[in-house]
């Protein structure tokens, strides 16, 4: 849907870059989910087997969560839980059932969710591949860290860009060189190149220019 | 193409206006395809931006159009108007931002509702209900001392002393934590206490009184500040320091982040070095 802007933009934040606010800044949860780069499709078939795990695993930053949160977005039936620090979460009900930080699961929530006869999805720090095969699932492991490169990078940073654009006109775009100069950098924690790329956009005051 | 094409536009050029004015302006909705809308709404509201989590005011909601057939190639506007909040104002800073924003949706069944939004400026004007700026606050505030000596040197002179007995006498990790990192903290502590309580003895109670909550852009605001020194004493100087800080949380859990960011900061010296004498 084409947005059009009344003309004048004097004092409007981020007028200068034509977009509207800072694209590295915190995005909502609907925002993050709108903006996944993640294939949810390859799992439509997958949830329908009620052994099915999928298990995200990797440091925090790398991404765990936008994956569990695009899954969630697409199986209406889903219930999802974030595990906090120091917190017991009560787990809800849900097909497939996702969790966020799963290492925080206690021993007892461990062994009754890993036998539910429902399919998860977890998002963790810690690879639980043996105890999900002792307890007959089947299990697929996606690194979250072997899934970053340069022009994925840069497409998702552009994509954030783009979302905040302003009007119709050129933005600043991430090139795929910086992409790589920052993973190699920051490694694959988006957090922190996106706290990086924050700063630039903040004192990027000479207007509109690609990083 | 797009189901509906969305302009807003406000009154004033600038779109700034003053808390308590009526903002006005026009929606029009230029549709594109043939539709049917289940109602036409404008939303204003504030919201924050930035390197923070998100926050949002209550939303405001009007009824632009009710349920209608739209066809390609209509064009429909709408006036609207409304008075604008007096708080929080427009805030655009380092790691926190706050915008007010006018929203109209089309709400379209079983599709993605098209929408326009765009921002307002809001700059202080009537004062906001909740500020009453009647009364004079209180501050109780603790004298600091600032030694001549550098507090790094010192630090620096203590490591170095533990570092010298850990090589000296071979401590390993355990050792240098109990005997050199604790003790090295106690230490600090009490010298600190010791110091406050050492000026707390010699300036007495210190208050600071604020005139007044709230200042309007370019107005002048004063405090005072009040103490009796029960004995002659020798000042380095008496300063206030007025700071306007940004902080921002973002995440939770482990993933929580605090952003600060000092926007503004001057130091006033209220007396320079030399003697305070007792009250005759």
């Amino acid at each position: 849907m084409g947005i059009k802007i009344a003309t004048s933009r004097l004092s409007l934040p981020y007028s200068h870059l034509n977009l509207r606010r800072n694209p590295f800044g915190e995005f909502s949860v609907d925002e993050r989910v709108a903006l996944a780069d993640v294939d949810i499709a390859r799992f439509d078939g997958f949830f329908n087997d009620p052994a099915a795990v999928v298990q995200f695993v990797g440091e925090k930053g790398y991404g765990k969560t936008t994956h569990l949160l695009a899954i969630r977005g697409r199986f209406a039936e889903a219930g999802y839980v974030h595990i906090a620090e120091g917190q017991r979460a009560s787990i809800p009900v849900g097909r497939p059932l996702l969790i966020d930080e799963a290492q925080r699961l206690t021993w007892w929530q461990q062994w009754s969710v890993f036998r539910a006869r429902v399919p998860l999805v977890l998002g963790t720090h810690r690879d639980f591949t043996g105890l999900l095969v002792r307890a007959g699932r089947r299990v697929t492991t996606i690194a979250v860290q072997n899934c970053m490169h340069p022009a994925r990078l840069a497409r998702l940073l552009n994509a954030r860009i783009g979302w905040v654009r302003r009007a119709d006109g050129p933005v600043s775009r991430i090139r795929v060189e910086t992409a790589a100069r920052l993973l190699e950098q920051f490694g694959p924690d988006i957090r922190r190149i996106q706290h990086e790329l924050y700063g630039i956009f903040q004192n990027m005051n000479q207007g509109i220019q690609d990083v | 193409m797009s189901k509906c094409d969305i302009v807003i536009e406000f009154d004033q050029a600038d779109r700034t206006y003053r808390g308590g004015e009526t903002v006005s302006g026009m929606a029009r909705v230029q549709v594109n395809k043939d539709l049917t809308s289940q109602g036409i709404t404008l939303t204003r509201y504030w919201k924050t931006h930035g390197r923070g989590n998100t926050d949002a005011g209550p939303k405001h909601e009007q009824t632009l159009a009710g349920e209608s057939e739209l066809r390609a190639g209509e064009t429909f506007e709408f006036p609207f108007s409304f008075q604008a909040e007096c708080q929080p104002l427009t805030y655009h800073g380092h790691h926190i931002n706050i915008d007010h924003y006018v929203r109209v949706d089309v709400d379209v069944p079983w599709a993605f509702d098209p929408k326009g939004e765009e921002e307002y400026i809001l700059r202080p004007g009537r004062r906001p209900e909740q500020i009453s700026d009647e009364r004079d606050e209180m501050v109780q505030v603790m004298g600091q001392l600032r030694t001549r000596i550098s507090r790094w040197l010192t630090t620096v002179f203590l490591v170095v002393m533990v570092v010298g007995f850990a090589w000296v006498f071979h401590w390993g990790p355990l050792e240098i934590f109990l005997l050199g990192v604790l003790p090295l903290l106690l230490l600090l502590g009490l010298v600190r206490s010791f110091w406050k309580k050492l000026v707390s003895s010699r300036v007495g109670e210190v208050q600071v009184v604020v005139s007044r909550d709230v200042v309007a852009p370019d107005k002048p605001w004063s405090c005072q500040l009040r103490f009796t020194p029960r004995k002659r004493l020798e000042i380095n100087g008496i300063t206030a320091k007025l700071e306007a800080r940004e902080a921002a949380v973002s995440g939770s859990g482990t993933k929580t982040r605090w952003y600060r960011h000092t926007v503004f900061e001057e130091l006033y010296t209220l007396r320079p070095a030399g003697t305070l004498a007792l009250p005759r």
